[in-house]
């Protein structure tokens, strides 16, 4: 496809990257000139120097070809610009990162009246996300696949746990109910583990299945469900309002640490019923003032990773139960993690999935379509959900008969809105919904998990 | 810099060279003549040697600025050393530096020649070294490039070292289509001269020497008064217009085939060059006129053709220009300095630098009357940024060294001065060509060892446009990373 990108910052780069890997033809406009040599240097794009928004620069770019124009610019209403111009002038699809809370309940009218044809909110993405996690403190990390039906859970494995040294497949006959380990990290090794494999610990997990049978995993392994009632967040940020909102909704009680007094009163402004503090939340004597160590949940949400870093720490010190947060820079991703805090969120890798996502449905318009895809530990495996549609290759075939390439498993077929954990025995048909688990490539269609 | 990257690539590069010494063998086995033997051993040796180090693991690194620069100089530079052996090995050119000087003559698509008697040499190596002009026109690297996508992860670097002007871009925004579509363009546009040269009368195994000669704006004819030797006025009109046309960017023609007609009209690049190839034309046509006894058509092809010939930098003559009055060998002697546009397979200092550097000039002196003006160079409406125009200038000065350093080292073998300062400029500018004892009927067999290696030096320093090559000679690109 031909893809336009207007605005060449951290996820412009980013989605320029992932997409041009993949075989799109990309072009990436923005006004400044180091963004584009350093593109122009690393990734194999097209580069032009203009606004955006000139139809003299879009011509140029050769907007009528197009199939899509992905702006993300630091202005909303630049990018709005952009993609109603864009459309004008024959772009096949747009998408516009607005990102303004003013904007935040007006999305579906602007989808109408501009005709995007996706809206993309990083800081709300960011916050649905955040408020997830803290919904179940075991989880690292969850992923919701059809339609909210099958839950996919990263958690790591402790020392007392009951699962450990014993093979999947004894495992398996063990728990009452139908769950399926997908991926294992063990040591920077990403594994998609088989029947005679057995968890050892530290090793990192994504389990999948229905939510029922996941809580009751859970619960089987003698995790602690509750989710966060009590949550402190670091920092007044955009996301931080999302996030208050999603978490008020729930009935948790929230209390936001914010350094800016005249930001302290813009918040009091947008969100109710909520304890805002002025302070420091980087400082440890307000974080002890604020009873830290009596929060279910702590998020630091500030603008710099490096406090971010630090006042979780403390937190994760003061044996807080759930800590998030937030890292801009995804180099810092690996680092962070060692040193325990496994919660991280980036807005900013959040969108660039999404607009990936929606790319690469946009290029399944033969038959096959990818509805969503995940990423998971730094890209090095990754989870796509596709429904099955025409007559590709492994219809009505058993599956242990089907020649897979290796390292790809079929972890959840959906059929009729009932949720099955396939075993060698049972087949695709048509209309199923199919989650598949690879270790990294670039599955864009059902027809690539086959050898040959 | 990473040497695994660059033997990477070095293979690749020798591979392919092999392989297109292929239709030179086929040619030789046609006349079953004896350099049959020389093409196999060089192809297999070449080949092998190329098949050993393409398969070379790179463990995942990738290619930074400093390899994609030094494997291009490098590339070069072995691919010379191995293109060289067919010519050796066969004992058409007896001194292995002789068959160096010939092939570097050849890829960097200089033309000029040490062969003393070019009729007596077999068909096959006169294929191959007219091939040579080919492949070096539009560059092995992006045609490699196109054929291999994968070499080392970041080709650009590579195009970018080997493609002429100052900021080599892409035509599309995949690399590999990019250098497709110049081949494309480059292959179609040598099909249509090599086809209407047959049509007007050329043998067939001519028309494929002369079309690679002007395609690639080489100049290695195979006969000894170049295409004078015909006397032919429609082949001298085809090859003339073909010369101008190589030597313009082609970059316009991807945009004329886009429909873009308007940006080739309005391209100040190639105004400038049409318009100093309009006016040398007219100024010779007037000078030269009593050397033709005011014979007016015959002066007017003979003029056009050297001038296409000259700044094109192609080097191919139908007459002796060398007998031409002062006035118009200075001018000559400009036009092979100028040289063609950016993006062609012409040589020089590319008519996109002067251009920007005479604007410049322009600027500074405005800016020394009005000291507080600002004002940016633009050039077809965008402004040049100062990263571009350091660098044009430092190139503009190196450029200028060489030839001074490179005059001084050919001085000794005391020649008149004419001969060396031309000889100098016809190599560094890849031309071909000079005046006086190396004039279009002269040849460079008569110069020491030493000037040879010196002129091998400046064909390739003025082809790659000397930054890559001179990245070899720095210390810290060999040490570890």
């Amino acid at each position: 496809m031909k893809i336009i990108i207007i605005g060449g910052g951290k996820v412009g780069y980013t989605i320029a990257q992932q997409l041009s890997t993949e075989n799109h033809d990309i072009i990436l406009i923005d006004n400044d000139l180091n963004t584009l040599n350093h593109a122009e240097d690393t990734l194999d794009v097209m580069c032009i120097r203009g606004n955006g928004a000139s139809v003299e620069i879009m011509k140029e770019a050769g907007i009528g070809e197009s199939d899509l124009l992905i702006a993300v610019t630091d202005g909303d209403e630049l990018n709005m610009i952009c993609c109603v111009i864009g459309k004008k002038l024959g772009a096949k699809h747009t998408v516009a990162r607005i990102r303004n809370t003013d904007y935040s309940n007006e999305h579906n009218m602007l989808k109408e009246e501009l005709e995007l044809d996706l809206v993309i909110n990083p800081e709300m993405d960011a916050a649905i996300e955040i408020s997830q996690i803290l919904q179940l403190p075991y989880a690292n990390n969850i992923e919701n696949f059809a339609n909210n039906m099958v839950e996919m859970v990263e958690f790591n494995i402790n020392e007392n746990d009951n699962i450990i040294d014993i093979t999947l497949m004894e495992l398996t006959k063990k728990l009452p109910f139908k769950i399926l380990f997908c991926v294992v990290k063990r040591n920077d090794e990403i594994i998609i583990p088989k029947g005679n494999f057995s968890f050892k610990v530290n090793d990192i997990v994504y389990v999948i299945g229905e939510k029922k049978s996941i809580n009751k995993f859970f619960k089987y392994l003698g995790r602690n469900s509750q989710r966060a009632k009590n949550v402190t967040i670091i920092g007044g940020s955009r996301i931080c309002i999302y996030l208050t909102w999603l978490l008020k909704e729930m009935g948790t009680n929230v209390k936001i640490i914010e350094y800016d007094k005249e930001r302290c009163y813009v918040l009091n402004d947008i969100l109710e019923d909520v304890l805002i503090i002025n302070g420091d939340g980087t400082d440890q004597d307000v974080l002890d003032n604020e009873n830290i160590h009596t929060t279910d949940g702590f998020v630091a949400l500030t603008d710099r990773d490096e406090e971010n870093l630090i006042s979780s720490l403390y937190a994760h010190q003061c044996s807080v139960p759930k800590v998030v947060l937030k890292i801009n820079r995804l180099n810092y991703v690996p680092i962070v993690k060692k040193l325990g805090l496994d919660s991280i969120v980036s807005p900013k890798y959040t969108t660039a999935n999404s607009i990936l996502r929606y790319v690469r449905a946009l290029d399944n318009s033969q038959g096959i379509a990818v509805e969503k895809l995940y990423k998971l530990y730094d890209d090095k495996a990754e989870v796509a959900e596709f429904i099955i549609k025409g007559s590709p290759a492994i219809l009505d075939i058993k599956l242990q008969d089907l020649n897979l390439k290796k390292d790809v498993l079929i972890a959840v077929i959906v059929r009729n809105k009932k949720i099955i954990i396939p075993s060698g025995d049972d087949l695709i048909k048509e209309g199923d919904k199919v989650i598949i688990v690879t270790k990294s490539g670039y599955i864009t269609d059902l027809s690539d998990i086959l050898e040959g | 810099m990473n040497k695994r990257i660059t033997l990477k690539v070095l293979g690749t590069v020798l591979f392919w060279e092999a392989i297109l010494m292929l239709p030179s063998l086929i040619i030789a086995i046609i006349d079953n003549s004896s350099e049959i033997n020389s093409f196999i051993i060089s192809i297999v040796f070449i080949g092998s040697i190329g098949f050993i180090a393409k398969n070379i693991k790179i463990n995942g690194n990738i290619m930074r600025k400093r390899e994609g620069y030094a494997a291009v100089a490098l590339c070069w530079l072995v691919m010379s050393l191995m293109g060289a052996l067919p010519f050796y090995i066969s004992g058409s050119i007896p001194s292995y530096i002789d068959a160096v000087f010939e092939t570097v003559s050849g890829f960097t698509t200089t033309g000029s020649s040490i062969v003393r008697d070019i009729e007596s040499m077999p068909r096959g190596l006169l294929f191959w070294r007219s091939f040579t002009h080919w492949i070096g026109g539009m560059g092995i690297l992006v045609l490699t490039i196109g054929l291999v996508p994968s070499i080392g992860g970041r080709p650009l670097f590579l195009m970018k070292a080997e493609s002429p002007g100052p900021t080599p871009g892409k035509l599309v925004p995949k690399i590999t289509e990019s250098s497709k579509i110049l081949y494309i363009i480059y292959t179609v546009m040598t099909i249509i001269v090599i086809v209407l040269l047959i049509i007007a009368g050329m043998p067939i195994f001519n028309s494929f020497i002369y079309a690679f000669g002007t395609a690639g704006t080489g100049g290695f004819a195979m006969d000894a008064l170049s295409v004078g030797a015909y006397d032919n006025p429609w082949f001298d009109w085809i090859i003339t217009v073909g010369m101008f046309l190589f030597g313009v960017n082609f970059t316009l023609y991807f945009l004329l085939i886009r429909g873009y007609w308007k940006s080739f009209i309005k391209n100040g690049e190639f105004k400038l060059y049409l318009l100093y190839v309009l006016a040398a034309i007219l100024l010779i046509f007037i000078n030269v006129l009593p050397n033709f006894n005011y014979n007016i058509p015959e002066t007017l092809r003979h003029t056009s053709f050297t001038v296409a010939s000259l700044v094109s930098t192609t080097g191919y003559a139908t007459t002796d220009f060398n007998i031409w009055p002062m006035f118009s060998k200075a001018i000559l002697l400009c036009l092979m300095f100028f040289g063609a546009c950016a993006g062609s397979t012409g040589g020089g200092v590319k008519s996109i630098r002067i251009l920007i550097l005479v604007k410049y000039m322009f600027y500074e002196i405005k800016h020394t009357i009005h000291p507080n003006s600002i004002q940016t160079i633009k050039v077809d409406g965008k402004s040049i940024d100062n990263d571009t125009l350091k660098s044009i200038m430092i190139f503009f000065f190196m450029y200028i060294i060489t030839i001074i350093i490179a005059i001084i080292i050919v001085s000794l073998d005391n020649f008149d001065f004419m001969t060396t300062f031309s000889s100098v400029m016809a190599t560094i500018s890849n031309i071909g060509p000079g005046f006086e004892l190396v004039g279009p009927l002269g040849n460079f067999a008569d110069f020491s060892n030493l000037s040879k290696i010196t002129m091998i030096l400046c064909m390739l320093l003025g082809r790659l446009e000397i930054i890559p090559v001179l990245t070899l000679f720095s210390p810290s690109i060999w040490k570890k990373n």
